[in-house]
């Protein structure tokens, strides 16, 4: 609970100030489970807690995953572990 | 058993077994000849049924709807309270029996609608009698839950507003 409010209040500083340590890098995540109009939602929010993620755009149709993140402070693990624990394994397209 | 049968007023509220209530003289006098053996499995079946009153179909309705919601609102609703884990994947896995689920929720609200509404109030041998406070209140907490499930099914449809 203390990490992931800890996490969004990160990421609420972060979208205030853009600087990013590196240049983004964008990953695509294949996204399992995502067949209900409410999923797309969930697996936003839960790759938005994850400290470094710059932006994640979801593709109900496609089932993927397209999120932009700081290599410095994340890496692809991280985010499919993140949709995993809420509900929505994934795997990253390399 | 004995002093709920006679209660019913309206000659007609068993329609599907009307050799129950079309003359309930001739069945009260059947009970000691033949014992409550006598009774066809079907009549015995339909009371239990009927056994089951407005209440208790909406308890079933809650369940069937929290069931409907496990797929797509649970893991919102545990991602917003902070609980993660690897299991929340098997709840989204039900998404295909979302539909079941819901057809359920709906029948067991139609059937407590049934009973509120349709079916004369019949008082149960060994039951406080429901009285029309009870009554009007049993109508509104029905009313009430029924407006927060269909609300609850109800809200993946309103979902792309949020995207």
């Amino acid at each position: 609970m203390k990490h992931i409010l800890a996490g969004v209040a990160a990421f609420v500083a972060m979208s205030a100030a853009p600087a990013f340590a590196g240049s983004p890098q964008t990953v695509v995540l294949d996204v399992k489970n995502m067949t209900c109009s409410l999923c797309p939602i969930t697996v936003k929010k839960s790759l938005e807690g994850v400290h470094g993620v710059a932006d994640a755009k979801i593709d109900l149709e496609q089932k993927t995953a397209t999120v932009k993140f700081d290599p410095d402070r994340t890496n692809a693990a991280a985010l499919v572990i993140a949709t995993t624990n809420a509900g929505f394994p994934a795997v990253a397209r390399k | 058993m004995r002093g709920r049968r006679k209660m019913i007023v309206a000659p007609n509220v068993h329609t599907t077994v009307p050799w129950v209530c079309s003359n309930t003289e001739t069945l009260l006098d059947s009970v000691p000849w033949y014992g409550i053996h006598a009774i066809p499995d079907a009549i015995t079946a339909e009371r239990e049924l009927e056994a089951l009153n407005a209440k208790n179909w909406l308890a079933l309705g809650v369940f069937a709807a929290i069931g409907a919601s496990l797929c797509c609102v649970a893991p919102l609703v545990l991602l917003a309270l902070g609980i993660s884990g690897a299991w929340i994947g098997n709840l989204t896995a039900m998404e295909p029996y979302r539909p079941i689920f819901v057809g359920f929720t709906l029948a067991f609200l139609g059937l407590a609608f049934r009973k509120l509404y349709l079916v004369p109030q019949v008082c149960q041998s060994g039951t406080r009698c429901a009285g029309p406070l009870t009554l009007t209140r049993t109508r509104a907490v029905f009313w009430v839950l029924s407006l927060v499930l269909l609300a609850l099914l109800a809200l993946p449809l309103a979902a792309p507003l949020f995207y």
